[in-house]
């Protein structure tokens, strides 16, 4: 059996995905080079928690929403990614912006970590604390999640695609 | 994430010379391979996709034309299942095949082996008599002839050599090995090949470059790839390698797959690129600049880049000519040599398909006296680089990299001309207005092979430097050009990739 379970190709390929899918993917994932993230990516929300619990047809029309302009989030701008302390934003509208709530980009364990605690971001949006993984060349899986305390609690998960 | 992963010992992108030894010899040494080929099956056998015919048929078998010069900076994909794609740069027009089987579709069959002191441009493992076992190799599979030792010569032949020896080139005139099944043309006789596979014998049309229906060209798509598949290897065709990353194991690659309209991923032990120069060149500086999945490769990627020395020219109204469609295309040369006797230059008469073109009989009557040459010669190294641009490759090439050649390139064409009493030459057939501009069919370089990552983006196995596990084995290989036709020397480099790889 290979150690290396990744299969997706393509965002789409997520879609639909149980919770547990997806970590499954998330896991098998590589974690970025410090350096590979830089410049715009498209993204697309793949699942929001709780959304399993939901019925299949209410899914699919959330899944067929997240690809709509009604959802305004349209992906991430990574900071240049020679620089010594790297930042980033979220893109909305069109991929070249408005840009707004920014994060601070550094690295842990296996991913690379998205953090919204900083200064120009309304308090509660500093909770979220956000990890990408590689699943391919160009295609990222994140995961969004609110701390409190201690804990950490898994809200959702999006791509990042630059293919 | 619907189905299992797919995942292969091997996966090789690309199925041309490169690319088809490599699937071969893997497959046969029990390894499972996969080859990512971006175009489809070609031929007249059912299933297979018609070779173009008629000037219309011609210019619907275009797959793509990219066009980067000036602001001006598209891919125009007309046809992803076509079978030519021109790339269009700042002074180089650049022409190659997209289909299973990749240039041997549509080349000239020549078949030439470089001279021994050609290798000592590679690392120091590799030299001329250690190739030798290689080339033999790619003989016994695509069995190349001389045409004058198989048959009888056809008029237009007969004519080259008339000319050459008009022009005082007569001691420099060959016949070079073609891989084609040759017998008498008027009837035709099936053979089987290497591979097990039959072909028939060449009937002289003269439509090589368009592909023969006939096949009497000993394509890969007739000896490596089925014997490839004989041994296990999957072909998977429509599917353009876009990317590939390194994984825990080994590599993922990912492609996008023309008729599910898609994206795929697969995973491999090792990935041999084999997708022609500018396809690998484009692969891994895609992985490299913009998704930042392959760092630490040798700052000579791209480095090293050449045409190999390739000018073409229109002869027009030449009296010493018969019209140039009988016999296969390109078989007979004229060579110069440097003062100590290198080689330096090979200049032919490229025959055009006049009839696969399906010219109205007017049109086709004036242009009787009109010929091609195709010259090419041993540029300089390092006379061209490619890069990224942000959206594709940039070639940074022009003639004046070896102006002394290209200059003796003008003159021997001239003579040749001259000689053959025609009225005029459009020399530099390329579509570049720049004075410095001109054309290739034979892009070579700029993952060179070298003793260190300071001298080549490769090491003598073909393995990519900082990049465990990922090969190299097509034309980009090219340390500098040989001004000779590459792919022998392609297939001979694969031969002894694919047996090291093996062997490791
Ligand atoms: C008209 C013409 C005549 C020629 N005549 C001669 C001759 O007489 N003798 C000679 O030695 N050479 C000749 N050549 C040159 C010869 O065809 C090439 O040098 C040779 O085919 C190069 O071999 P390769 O393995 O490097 O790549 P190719 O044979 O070009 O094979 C590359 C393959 O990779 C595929 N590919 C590219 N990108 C991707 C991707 N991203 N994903 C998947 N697949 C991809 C392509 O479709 C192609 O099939 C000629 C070329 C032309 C165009």
């Amino acid at each position: 059996m290979p150690t290396n379970t990744i299969t997706a190709a393509d965002s789409t390929d997520l879609l639909g995905e149980g919770w547990g899918d997806l970590e499954q993917a998330f896991e098998s994932g590589q974690e970025p080079d410090s350096t590979e993230l830089d410049g715009v990516y498209r993204g697309r929300l793949i699942s929001v928690r709780g959304i399993d619990v939901l019925p299949p047809l209410v899914r699919r029309v959330v899944d067929i929403l997240a690809g709509t302009p009604l959802l305004p989030w349209r992906g991430k701008r990574f900071g240049a990614a020679d620089v010594g302390r790297r930042s980033g934003s979220n893109v909305w509208l069109t991929m070249r912006g408005p840009d707004l709530i920014s994060f601070r980009v550094s690295r842990a364990e296996r991913s690379l970590v998205l953090d919204y605690d900083v200064p120009a971001n309304p308090p509660p949006l500093r909770t979220i604390l956000g990890e990408v993984r590689r699943l391919g060349p160009g295609l990222y899986l994140g995961r969004m999640s609110v701390r409190s305390g201690q804990r950490t609690t898994p809200l959702l998960w999006f791509t990042l695609d630059n293919a | 994430m619907r189905g299992p992963p797919l995942q292969y010992d091997a996966i090789v992108v690309g199925s041309g010379f490169g690319g088809a030894v490599s699937a071969c010899r893997l497959a046969e040494g029990g390894m499972r391979v996969l080859v990512l080929e971006r175009g489809t099956w070609w031929g007249a056998e059912p299933g297979r996709r018609s070779f173009p015919r008629g000037l219309l048929g011609v210019a619907r078998s275009v797959r793509n034309i990219r066009f980067r010069r000036g602001i001006v900076h598209r891919n125009l994909v007309r046809d992803p299942a076509g079978l030519y794609e021109l790339s269009l740069y700042e002074h180089l027009d650049v022409v190659t095949a997209s289909g299973v089987g990749g240039g041997s579709l549509v080349y000239t069959n020549v078949m030439e082996e470089p001279e021994d002191e050609f290798f000592d441009c590679f690392p120091q493992e590799m030299r001329a008599g250690e190739m030798r076992r290689y080339f033999d190799r790619v003989r016994s599979m695509l069995r190349p002839a001389p045409i004058d030792k198989a048959t009888a010569l056809p008029p237009k032949n007969e004519a080259y050599v008339r000319l050459a020896r008009a022009a005082g080139r007569e001691d420099n005139h060959e016949h070079p090995d073609i891989a084609v099944v040759l017998g008498d043309p008027d009837e035709p006789r099936t053979v089987v090949n290497a591979a097990g596979e039959v072909q028939s014998s060449c009937n002289f049309c003269g439509n090589c470059v368009l592909g023969c229906m006939e096949g009497a060209k000993t394509t890969l798509d007739r000896t490596y790839l089925p014997a490839a598949m004989r041994a296990g290897a999957e072909i998977a065709t429509l599917t353009e390698v876009e990317g590939i990353s390194p994984t825990n194991t080994g590599w993922q690659v990912r492609w996008f797959d023309h008729a599910a309209g898609r994206r795929r991923a697969g995973l491999a032990d090792r990935v041999v690129l084999a997708a022609g120069t500018l396809g690998t060149l484009r692969i891994l500086l895609r992985s490299r600049d913009r998704y930042r999945t392959l760092r630490g490769l040798s700052p000579r990627l791209g480095a090293g880049f050449s045409g190999n020395g390739d000018q073409g020219a229109l002869m027009l109204g030449s009296s010493l000519f018969f019209a140039g469609e009988q016999g296969p295309s390109f078989n007979a040369f004229i060579r110069t040599r440097t003062s100590d006797g290198r080689h330096r230059l090979l200049l032919g008469e490229a025959g055009i398909p006049w009839t696969g073109l399906g010219l109205p009989v007017h049109v086709a009557r004036r242009l009787v006296g009109t010929h091609m040459l195709l010259c090419m010669g041993r540029e300089e190294p390092d006379s061209g680089t490619v890069t990224w641009d942000g959206n594709d490759l940039s070639v940074d090439w022009d003639s004046l990299g070896d102006s002394d050649l290209f200059e003796e390139i003008e003159h021997e064409m001239d003579i040749l001309a001259t000689t053959a009493g025609a009225s005029r030459l459009v020399s530099r057939l390329a579509t570049s207005p720049h004075p410095l501009g001109n054309a290739t069919v034979h892009p070579l370089g700029g993952c060179g092979m070298g003793d260190s990552p300071d001298t080549g983006v490769t090491d003598h196995r073909g393995r990519v430097f900082g990049a465990d596990g990922l090969h190299v084995a097509d034309g980009s290989l090219y340390p500098r050009a040989s001004g000779l036709p590459p792919s022998m020397t392609i297939a001979a480099l694969a031969e002894r990739i694919a047996e090291l790889a093996l062997h490791s």
